[in-house]
């Protein structure tokens, strides 16, 4: 157990996340040997491993028999203090939209509740998975008012935000909040992560400048893809 | 004059309570407005402007919201959690936002002293090689319960003394303004990872439990760096809420 500050492991796995920022060691790139590294650090194979472990707990490596330490992909950003559509966040990857529904739905009392919604509101409600290199990353749920904003048909693979400022209504603030959530079987079929793995989710109330209900929107994250960032700068 | 300072200020803390406890007991339900400025003014004795302020402060927490010409309004709640503490993006510290709840808050220093520096502190700290750094890890508790261990690095060089301070009692960021250094906490970042042997042991976890990792710096006016902190937090004691907004 470590009383002292910044063991030696530490430091040393301190220095690699530093050369993975820096660009030194690219996403996919193998890492040098745990013997190689002992060398360049003049330090222990012990202690070399346990940095690396660090490493990979944190997501910034991953390993395998066959190839080593290999730095993994950076996580993706989202700004969770802005409203953003997923194809704004993500810009360097294409994203798929998968398992997409869209469906219309009168709130029953039970689920209104459970939303603080109005029971009876007409809604439209789309489901669909967020995926980028065949990864399937993020699953969406939400839930717009019918009356305020569509008269079209919807595909569900909008960008929703974009959608309704090209009508004139977009939202302009919105209340979110962040929480861990353990995947159900359905979260963790589509997702493609074990059952019971904690994901990351998003939930939030976006209003429009009248104060009106833009959208309700759950978003459910895998949790080591993914980096939220909040940030006062953006606050109007 | 002072008495009657005290007296608002009783006021103020028992109007914020009362509405508090209607949010969580459901005599305010959720969406519903709030009374008018000038009722609540009326039935707690206050004047105006100590009813906007605290009703400023019960927004901030996230208990309420306004609409402009419309109305103050009970904050639509997903689900209810017994929060001991609340993370906002407006850049307030943890412990601020729990004190208003009436949440005890306790530190305890778990580890502090001179570190060596790494690359990855002289990028975030933007020092260069003879500067020296202070590591200060500690335990954060509400009520006795630990909900969060921060990892603390400071530049020696804005604050020689630091040592001499007990900062299981002493506020780091009341110190650093008293040294002259007013800090503004910068963009904060989250994830989620595994607590490992140490953090699982603080946070009272098993290893491998999930937690939110934050990271930040803190920046004074002039753009000086003086903190920076990884900080680990339980997952189920806290309530991360954020106000999004849309910027053309």
């Amino acid at each position: 157990m470590r009383h002292k500050l910044l063991n030696l492991d530490e430091r040393v796995a301190q220095d690699l996340r530093i050369k993975i920022e820096e660009g030194d060691y690219q996403p996919g790139q193998i890492l040098p040997g745990e013997r190689e590294l002992a060398q360049i650090y003049g330090i222990q194979r012990n202690t070399i491993r346990k940095a690396l472990r660090r490493m990979i707990n944190a997501g910034m490596l991953k390993v395998n028999s066959r190839c080593g330490y290999t730095v993994a992909e950076p996580r993706y950003q989202i700004c969770v203090s802005k409203l953003m559509d997923m194809e704004d966040c993500i810009k360097n990857k294409v994203i798929v939209w998968k398992n997409v529904l869209v469906s219309q739905l009168v709130l029953q009392e039970e689920e209104a509740e459970k939303l603080q919604l109005n029971k009876g509101q007409e809604l439209i409600e789309i489901k669909r998975c967020a995926e980028a290199d065949g990864q399937p990353l993020c699953l969406e749920r939400w839930l717009l008012p019918k009356d305020r904003l569509y008269s079209c048909d919807l595909s569900g693979t909008e960008q929703i935000y974009a959608c309704g400022r090209s009508m004139g209504k977009g939202p302009v603030y919105a209340n979110q909040m962040l929480d861990i959530f353990y995947a159900g079987s359905e979260e963790s079929k589509i997702l493609e992560v074990e059952l019971l793995e904690p994901l990351v989710l998003l939930q939030g109330y976006s209003y429009d400048a009248s104060g009106i209900l833009f959208d309700y929107h759950e978003q459910l994250f895998r949790s080591d893809r993914f980096l939220f960032v909040a940030s006062e700068a953006d606050k109007n | 004059m002072k008495q009657k300072n005290e007296e608002t200020e009783m006021k103020k803390i028992r109007m914020s309570q009362q509405i508090r406890s209607f949010l969580e007991n459901g005599t305010y339900l959720p969406g519903s407005a709030l009374p008018s400025e000038r009722e609540m003014a009326e039935e707690y004795g206050i004047s105006r402007m100590a009813v906007k302020s605290v009703l400023k402060e019960l927004a901030e927490d996230g208990y309420i919201y306004r609409i402009q010409g419309k109305g103050t309004f009970v904050q639509k709640r997903i689900h209810e959690k017994t929060a001991l503490g609340v993370l906002s993006s407006d850049g307030r510290s943890f412990s601020e936002v729990m004190k208003r709840q009436g949440i005890h808050i306790e530190n305890r220093v778990i580890a502090k002293g001179e570190v060596p520096m790494t690359s990855l502190l002289k990028k975030r700290l933007q020092l260069e090689e003879p500067d020296e750094i202070y590591g200060l890890y500690r335990i954060r508790m509400g009520n006795g319960i630990p909900y969060a261990v921060e990892l603390t690095y400071l530049p020696l060089k804005y604050f020689p003394e630091v040592d001499k301070r007990d900062f299981a009692h002493v506020s780091l960021y009341s110190y650093m303004e008293a040294k002259g250094f007013g800090v503004k906490k910068g963009p904060q970042t989250m994830c989620v990872v595994p607590a490992d042997d140490y953090v699982a042991n603080y946070l009272e976890l098993e290893v491998g439990q999930p937690v939110y990792r934050f990271e930040f710096c803190g920046k004074t006016k002039k753009g000086e760096v003086v903190e920076y902190t990884e900080s680990y937090t339980r997952t189920d004691r806290t309530e991360i809420r954020i106000q999004a907004s849309f910027k053309r």
